[in-house]
């Protein structure tokens, strides 16, 4: 077994080099007053951009929101950046960032999150339309099987599942102790193999 | 290191590649986010874009939940319209819905490393917050003053440009055409929105006949349109929606809202079906 993805992130507590740059010598001063570099800021845009997203869509902002509650993250973290005090990783920064807007536009929408709105691209990279439409068939029942989950299973969810943050880092984001989301995980991890057992015998002829 | 618990088997980790796929954003939403950012950043923090597919539809970072910040590259950009920066906020703005959706943030578990988020930050859908004086003109492209946005009047009916011939806001663009500045334009929208998102779309659709009126031309055609067929969704008025649909077809980029249409009061129509079934 190994994990869904190479993780290419700097150890905890290092922020990667190039980050540094978008930093500002005010990095670790908490002023909050530095602004980063332009381009500096734009590859922190562009490397986290695709990870906070996922986030907040997983965390069952509506797919109509997410775009501005992205951009606000974004602004948020323009804003903050020189408070970053590297003492964890930049991305599990942003992720606490973007869950702390994406929980409170979540907590805006009173109903149900919808289920994902697949684009028919998603499907599209797949060798055929069978395995398309079995492709699509899969994501709306873990869709289904998250929007069943309550807020903080759903977030650990997001968080440990989809993003592979450590217990550690998503106890951080969450603001939960690392035994709660390694419960949390283990409940889940029983839960969703139930869900992909069951779909797999009744795949069978 | 992997927790031994989030060790998965070939099955479970293709279930949650295909997962983590269809949440990740597409091309253009990224650029839509990141025109949103530049604007209220004042178009000029982000400069220097990569490389650009402004209609790409691709998921990103399907691979893993790293691939996006190990693959900056694959984060494909285009800044290098402006007109087309402030042109993927609005997009941003219309497919969100109603403006100012989130209001005041209310405290969380508090945590050491993570700033206080600014309840200002988070009173508008995109808002206009502009910063450092921009370039000099000689150095930059003209820039959207976005600041103006929120001076601008309660649209003060003001006359039709001179030279503009089409009377209901969808004419095509037009070179001889006297297109609004686009923060203009924005704010209509914005406005037009807002009235959307209050429960008026007689407000809505006036303000968008009457920008149509002023300015036949102008980068946010899509935009504009498409808040009109959400107004004449509202009012009832299906067969004006549909072919406020046609329309935004017609428009460069209006395929991207193909799905928003298609949960429309006009999603049966022929080309918002093929959009939805190649959805499932």
């Amino acid at each position: 077994m190994r994990s869904l993805a190479t993780t290419e992130h700097p150890p905890p507590g290092d922020p990667a080099p190039r980050h540094r740059a978008a930093l500002g010598s005010g990095a670790g001063s908490g002023s909050g007053s530095q602004e980063p570099e332009p381009g500096a800021f734009r590859q922190i845009f562009d490397e986290h951009i695709a990870a906070v997203w996922r986030l907040l869509r997983g965390m069952g902002v509506e797919a109509a929101q997410v775009d501005d509650v992205a951009q606000e993250v974004f602004l948020i973290v323009h804003d903050k950046i020189g408070q970053f005090e590297g003492r964890s990783r930049l991305s599990t920064w942003i992720f606490s960032i973007a869950y702390r807007v994406g929980a409170n536009a979540r907590r805006k929408v009173q109903r149900a999150p919808a289920f994902v709105e697949l684009e028919p691209s998603l499907v599209g990279s797949v060798a055929s339309p069978e395995e398309a439409s079995e492709q699509a068939e899969l994501v709306r029942e873990l869709d289904a099987f998250c929007a069943a989950l309550s807020e903080g299973m759903r977030d650990v969810f997001v968080l440990c599942f989809v993003e592979e943050l450590s217990f550690r880092e998503a106890a951080e984001v969450l603001g939960i102790s690392i035994n709660t989301v390694a419960s949390r995980v283990r409940l889940l991890k029983t839960s969703l193999r139930e869900v992909l057992s069951a779909r797999s015998k009744g795949a069978l002829p | 290191m992997t927790e031994p618990l989030l060790e998965w088997n070939e099955e479970e980790r293709q279930a949650l590649g295909a997962y983590r796929q269809a949440l990740s954003p597409t091309g253009a939403q990224v650029k839509a986010a990141l025109g949103g950012v530049s604007a209220s950043l004042g178009l000029s923090v982000l400069d220097g874009a990569a490389a650009a597919t402004a209609t790409s539809q691709a998921p990103l970072s399907a691979v893993g939940p790293s691939a996006g910040a190990a693959k900056g590259t694959a984060v494909v950009l285009d800044l290098a319209s402006r007109a087309a920066l402030v042109k993927a906020s609005l997009g941003a703005i219309v497919l969100g819905g109603a403006v100012a959706a989130y209001g005041l943030l209310e405290p969380l578990a508090p945590n050491p490393d993570v700033p206080s988020v600014p309840v200002a930050a988070l009173s508008a859908s995109v808002p206009a917050r502009p910063r450092e004086a921009p370039p000099p003109a000689s150095q930059e492209p003209p820039q959207v003053d976005v600041s103006r946005l929120e001076e601008l009047p309660e649209w003060p009916g003001e006359e039709p440009a001179r030279g503009v011939a089409a009377p209901r806001g969808h004419a095509p663009r037009s070179p001889s055409a006297s297109p609004r500045p686009v923060y203009e334009e924005l704010g209509a929208v914005r406005r037009a929105q807002a009235a959307l998102g209050a429960g008026q779309p007689e407000q809505a659709l006036e303000l968008m006949e009457r920008l149509g009126q002023a300015s036949a031309g102008g980068s946010l055609l899509v935009e504009r349109e498409l808040t009109r067929l959400l107004a004449l969704c509202a009012l009832g008025r299906r067969a004006e929606a549909q072919a406020a649909a046609a329309r935004v077809e017609q428009l460069p980029g209006g395929a991207a809202y193909r799905t928003r249409i298609a949960g429309s009061c006009v999603g049966q129509s022929p080309w918002a079906d093929e959009a939805i079934e190649g959805a499932h």
